[in-house]
C-alpha cells in the first residue's frame, strides 16, 4: 500500500496527458450514474464530456430512445493522471487513471437492464431530482441502488439536482426521505449532498472529482 | 397452447400477434427443427406492439423487447462509427441460444416522425434463422399496414415516457382484474 492517510491525497490532480506511459501504474475505474428517470444523469454524462473533451479515450455512445430517454447506458472513457505521495517514503508516483462514465436508464421499463450496467462498479453518483412530484421515486431509486451496493461498500456520491426549479424540494426533506445523514458534511468533509443543476454544468465535476477521490481512497486504503 | 396468464390481453390478441404467430407456424411446417421461445415486434424504443401467441411463459416479454431493442441500438450505434452501409440485422449467439432482431419496416408517427419497427425473436441454436427472416421478410408489408391502420399502436408509439408509464400500470390492473375475475 502507497498511501496511508486521506490527507495524502491533497496533491491529488488532473491533467491532461493524452499518451500512456509505460512507468505509469495503471488503475481502471467503473463510474455509474444512477438515479430515477428525467433526474439528469445522461445530462452529467454530457457536461463531463464536453468538460473533459481532451481527455476522451472513446467518442462515447449513448444507446436511447427517440425522445432521448436512455434506453440502455450511456458510455464514455476518460484517461487521467495524478501524482500520489508515499508518506513513508516521501516518494511521487504516477498514476493514470482510466475511467469509464456510465448512465443506467431511468426508465422503470427497463428496470431488469440496470443490474447490468451498474456490475462491476466502483464508484456511483445518485443523482436526485428536486422536483416534489418526484420524491418517492428518488426514494424508491436510492433503495434500489441501496440493495446492489451496501454488501460491496462502494463509494456514492449523493448529487441533488434541478435546483433551479421553482418548488425545488428543500435538502432537509430529500435527506429525511432518503434516510441520509442530517449533517451537512461526511466525516471526510465533503458534502453529504451535492447541489447541482446539472444542465448549466453547477456541481457537475465536483461531484466527480469527489468520487474519485472516494475510489482512490477505498483502492489504496479499502 | 402456452397459457398466456400473465400478459396483457392486448398484447397477444391483435392482429399483428396473429402474424407472428402465422410466422412461427410457418417456420414450423417449413424447418420442423429447432425451438423458438418468443416472436416480438416492438419499436426502436422498446414499445412492444405484439407477441406471438405461443410465447413461451418462462421468458419476460419486456425484458425481451428491451435487449431487443438495446441490441438494436448498439449495432446502429457501429454502424455509425465504422460507416457502414445499412445493418440488415443484429444478432447475440450463446452457447444454447439465439437472439436476433431486424428491423421490418418503418412507420411515419404525426409529430413524432419515423420508427424502425423490430421483430425479436429467442429459438434455440438448432432454429434456421435464415427460414425466420424469410417470413419477417413475407410479413413486413402486412404488419407495416396495420400498424399504419390501428389507432391504439399508433397513439402507444407516440406515447412518452410518463405516458407510457400511466399506460403499463392500466395494463397490469387489468391483467389483474382479469386473474380475479378468474378466481370469483
Amino acid at each position: 500500500m502507497l498511501i496511508k492517510s486521506e490527507t495524502d491525497f491533497k496533491d491529488f490532480e488532473m491533467q491532461n496527458l493524452p499518451d500512456l506511459n509505460k512507468d505509469e501504474f495503471l488503475i481502471p475505474f467503473k463510474i455509474v450514474y444512477w438515479g430515477p428517470g428525467e433526474s439528469g444523469k445522461t445530462t452529467n454524462f454530457l457536461r463531463l464530456k464536453e468538460k473533459f473533451d481532451r481527455i476522451k479515450m472513446t467518442p462515447g455512445y449513448s444507446i436511447e430512445t427517440t425522445d432521448g430517454r436512455t434506453l440502455w447506458q450511456d458510455s464514455v472513457f476518460l484517461s487521467f493522471e495524478c501524482e500520489l505521495e508515499d508518506n513513508r517514503e516521501k516518494v511521487a508516483r504516477k498514476y493514470r487513471i482510466i475511467v469509464q462514465i456510465v448512465t443506467c436508464t431511468g426508465q422503470e421499463r427497463f428496470l431488469s437492464t440496470r443490474e447490468y450496467v451498474i456490475d462491476g462498479a466502483d464508484g456511483i453518483v445518485f443523482v436526485g431530482d428536486s422536483d416534489p412530484e418526484k420524491i418517492e421515486e428518488n426514494k424508491r431509486s436510492f433503495r434500489e441502488l441501496s440493495s446492489f451496493t451496501d454488501k460491496n461498500n462502494i463509494p456514492i456520491t449523493v448529487q441533488l439536482n434541478k435546483r433551479d426549479i421553482k418548488n425545488a424540494i428543500s435538502l432537509k426533506v430529500f435527506k429525511k426521505y432518503l434516510s441520509l445523514p442530517r449533517s451537512d458534511k461526511n466525516p471526510d468533509g465533503s458534502p453529504v449532498v451535492y447541489e447541482s443543476v446539472a444542465i448549466k454544468g453547477e456541481n457537475v465535476v465536483q461531484v466527480f472529482e469527489d468520487l474519485i477521490e472516494k475510489m482512490l481512497y477505498r483502492y489504496f486504503i479499502g | 397452447m402456452t397459457l398466456l396468464n400473465s400478459i396483457p390481453k392486448i398484447l397477444y390478441k391483435n392482429k399483428i400477434s396473429e402474424i407472428l404467430s402465422e410466422m412461427r407456424l410457418q417456420y414450423g411446417v417449413l424447418s420442423r427443427h429447432g425451438y423458438i421461445y418468443g416472436l416480438i415486434a416492438v419499436d426502436q424504443d422498446a414499445k412492444i406492439i405484439a407477441i406471438d401467441t405461443r410465447f413461451d411463459k418462462s421468458l419476460n416479454y419486456w425484458d425481451l423487447a428491451s435487449i431487443g431493442a438495446a441490441l438494436y441500438g448498439v449495432a446502429k450505434q457501429g454502424q455509425d462509427f465504422f460507416e457502414t452501409e445499412e445493418l440488415e440485422r443484429g444478432a447475440l449467439i450463446y452457447k444454447d441460444m439465439q437472439l436476433f432482431v431486424k428491423s421490418i419496416t418503418q412507420v411515419t408517427l404525426r409529430e413524432k416522425g419515423e420508427r424502425d419497427i423490430l421483430i425479436v425473436v429467442l429459438a434455440d441454436k438448432n432454429v434456421n434463422i435464415g427460414l425466420i427472416i424469410l417470413q419477417m421478410n413475407k410479413f413486413a408489408k402486412n404488419i407495416k399496414s396495420l400498424i399504419e391502420e390501428s389507432k391504439d399502436i399508433r397513439s402507444t408509439l407516440k406515447m412518452n415516457e410518463q405516458e407510457l408509464k400511466v399506460h403499463i400500470k392500466e395494463l397490469k390492473k387489468q391483467l389483474f382484474s382479469d386473474k380475479l375475475g378468474m378466481i370469483s
